[in-house]
């Protein structure tokens, strides 16, 4: 990799709800950076454990072991007084665009709500909020006054993005931010992020479920399975030549809008595994066709298979290939 | 007429809201051969799911009114009696709702719930629906029907739920099952396994499927014919390879180019649709359409065009400037 230095550097991240026999091992050990002005996208099923990591990143929910750092500066020792101004560089997009707002309240009010917190009576508060509504293509003038109960999902999402800006953040964390939303007001809201990210300069976890979704967005991607990365690399690259069969199935599973596709003769069988009792070694091999005594016995180390792109697995498809 | 299933004519679901009268099906006719799987798409608040809903003649809500015709296998559904539904609730049409959870009884073990439609329909006995059940749950692919056979609907998962769904629906082998976004909600590669599970059981049980969806990958493959709905009314349908490839539909295109594509490079842009659905209390006079559309004229806006046919057999479109056709005038 050239030397960038990472905005966001996430290291060996766990995560476990419950304790005892009960625990669930939500987050399994992930590790990655994301660099000043990239898109990484986390792509994966329900039960991934994808959310949680993006919510560890912000401590929404705390994090039993590991080390984030933002700009060099590790947040996840500290206290929650002096984390809530860290987090300020750090915000975080919902997935329910309608119940991640008050209805109650003026949508120029949300927008202005974290400066109102954090630098009261700031004389520019309102010309901020009409900027911000404008960017986000709501008109301030009709719509300042309204109430965010009188706005459709993707209004609200709109409204959820200014927000998301007011404070100029350094990393914005999308939740599965389009995945309520009609095909084409998705299309506005994904086109309406790419163009933000430009102005703004914006560093992305994009985390979503709808593979080419994350794909349109991302200069990088990381499939995660029952709490572990097991392929990331360059978005282009690893749908092109997933290594992963894991990454394999999942974008075999993917349905192409063309009648002339021909793509589900193989299908992934089984459901995950538990969390609460997760396979030894590698965590795919009870579904993986390929998994042999090796892979019950030793957990798969990440290992380059070109440039940037990396796989957990004992036997990578792109090499085995060649 | 003799291998036409269903047959469609001039239906109007109406429901009476404080803000006037809203269309929610607003004229539709179609038909639907044996054997055939047909999509319906569109986003939310098109109309599809209101439509699946009176073709069953599930009618919830008391302020809606029905009219027009909807005839499964020569019986009329509109109008008729909740006694007189029930008969051919099962036997002659199923449905498969969207929300696995929400259509089990969640506090009724799941081999009773497949076997209830076995006892009253078909009067079994109670030892012979268990039987058949436990087939059912087998041939809808979960794993040690026995056991399952006592299992709750919250000790599964989704997609294994939506198996306990569809096993129901299809205990008293229906000839037409309307499937409402039967994989929404699900993870994609359980959303194959579903798919696949629903075209290999039409094939073996000689049923038509009606798959409605908002995601346009879902139809690609797996129907033969396609209806685009926008604001409770037919703006195109034909065969899924014309709806696919010859669109003339200005909204079929739009639909068809905003989803971001898995074999589309990174950062592609996206064409999007301006504006949002259409509040249907609020219609135009003309195409429902129009607001959004960039070609839209002033006959857009008054008139509201009807289907007209493609010269393509069974393909039509509601457009008063209507896309060339990617092959050419033929």
């Amino acid at each position: 990799m050239e030397n960038r230095t990472p905005v966001l550097k996430v290291e060996d991240l766990v995560v476990n709800f419950g304790s005892g026999s009960k625990t669930v091992s939500a987050v399994a050990g992930v590790s990655f950076e994301v660099f000043e002005g990239e898109t990484l996208g986390i792509v994966g099923e329900s039960g991934c454990g994808k959310s949680t990591t993006g919510k560890a990143l912000m401590r929404i929910i705390e994090l039993t072991s590991g080390t984030v750092e933002i700009d060099g500066v590790n947040i996840s020792t500290m206290s929650k007084k002096v984390l809530r101004k860290a987090r300020t560089s750090m915000q975080m997009i919902f997935q329910d665009p309608i119940s991640s707002l008050n209805p109650r309240r003026r949508i120029k009010d949300i927008v202005a709500e974290p400066l109102d917190c954090w630098e009261p009576n700031r004389p520019d508060r309102e010309s901020i909020v009409v900027d911000l509504l404008n960017k986000v293509g709501i008109d301030p003038e009709v719509y300042g006054n309204r109430y965010a109960r009188q706005f459709s999902g993707g209004q609200c999402q709109r409204i959820s993005i200014a927000r998301s800006l007011a404070m100029r953040p350094k990393i914005l964390i999308c939740d599965e931010m389009v995945s309520a939303l009609d095909v084409s007001v998705q299309a506005q809201i994904l086109n309406l992020l790419e163009d933000l990210k430009k102005e703004y300069g914006l560093t992305l976890l994009f985390i979503a479920h709808d593979l080419a979704v994350v794909k349109n967005v991302s200069d990088r991607v990381a499939v995660m399975y029952l709490g572990k990365i097991c392929e990331i690399g360059p978005s282009d690259q690893l749908y092109a030549s997933p290594a992963h069969p894991y990454t394999k199935f999942l974008l075999g599973a993917a349905l192409e809008a063309d009648p002339d596709s021909d793509k589900h003769d193989e299908v992934l069988t089984g459901e995950p595994p538990s969390p609460m009792n997760p396979p030894s070694g590698c965590r795919f091999r009870t579904r993986c066709p390929n998994a042999t005594q090796k892979c019950a016995d030793e957990v798969p180390l990440p290992q380059m298979v070109g440039e940037g792109h990396e796989v957990a697995c004992h036997y990578p498809l792109t090499i085995t290939r060649k | 007429m003799s291998n036409e299933l269903l047959v469609v004519k001039d239906l109007h679901t109406t429901f009476a809201t404080a803000g006037g009268d809203l269309p929610a099906v607003d004229g539709i006719s179609f038909t639907l051969g044996e054997n055939e799987t047909l999509g319906i798409v569109g986003e939310s608040g098109s109309g599809k799911t209101v439509l699946a809903r009176t073709i069953m003649g599930l009618q919830a809500i008391k302020n809606a009114t029905v009219t027009g015709s909807v005839k499964i296998n020569g019986s009329e559904v509109v109008g008729t009696s909740e006694a007189d539904k029930r008969k051919i609730w099962g036997t002659e049409v199923a449905m498969i709702f969207q929300d696995p959870m929400t259509s089990l009884n969640p506090v009724m073990r799941i081999g009773k719930q497949v076997d209830e439609t076995l006892r009253i329909l078909m009067g079994m006995s109670k030892e012979d629906a268990k039987k058949r059940a436990i087939e059912l749950l087998e041939l809808v692919g979960i794993p040690s029907p026995e056991e399952r056979y006592e299992a709750f609907p919250s000790e599964l998962s989704g997609g294994m739920r939506q198996r306990v769904v569809i096993a129901t629906a299809l205990a008293c082998s229906p000839k037409l099952v309307l499937a409402d976004e039967p994989t929404t909600g699900l993870d994609v590669t359980i959303q194959a396994q579903i798919l696949n599970l629903l075209d290999e059981l039409k094939e073996k049980m000689q049923m038509s499927v009606i798959l409605i969806t908002h995601d346009l990958g879902v139809v690609a493959t797996r129907t033969s014919r396609i209806i685009v709905m926008y604001a409770g009314r037919i703006v195109e349908m034909g065969s899924t390879q014309d709806v696919f490839k010859d669109h003339r539909m200005p909204y079929t295109r739009a639909l068809l180019e905003s989803a971001p594509k898995v074999s589309n490079p990174s950062h592609t842009r996206l064409v999007t649709i301006a504006g949002r659905p259409p509040n249907l209390l609020a219609l135009e006079k003309g195409c429902a359409f129009a607001p959004r559309c960039k070609y839209a004229t002033d006959k857009c806006h008054n008139e509201r065009p009807e289907l007209q046919a493609t010269g393509t057999e069974g393909h039509m479109f509601a457009c008063w400037n209507p896309l060339t056709s990617s092959r050419g005038d033929a």
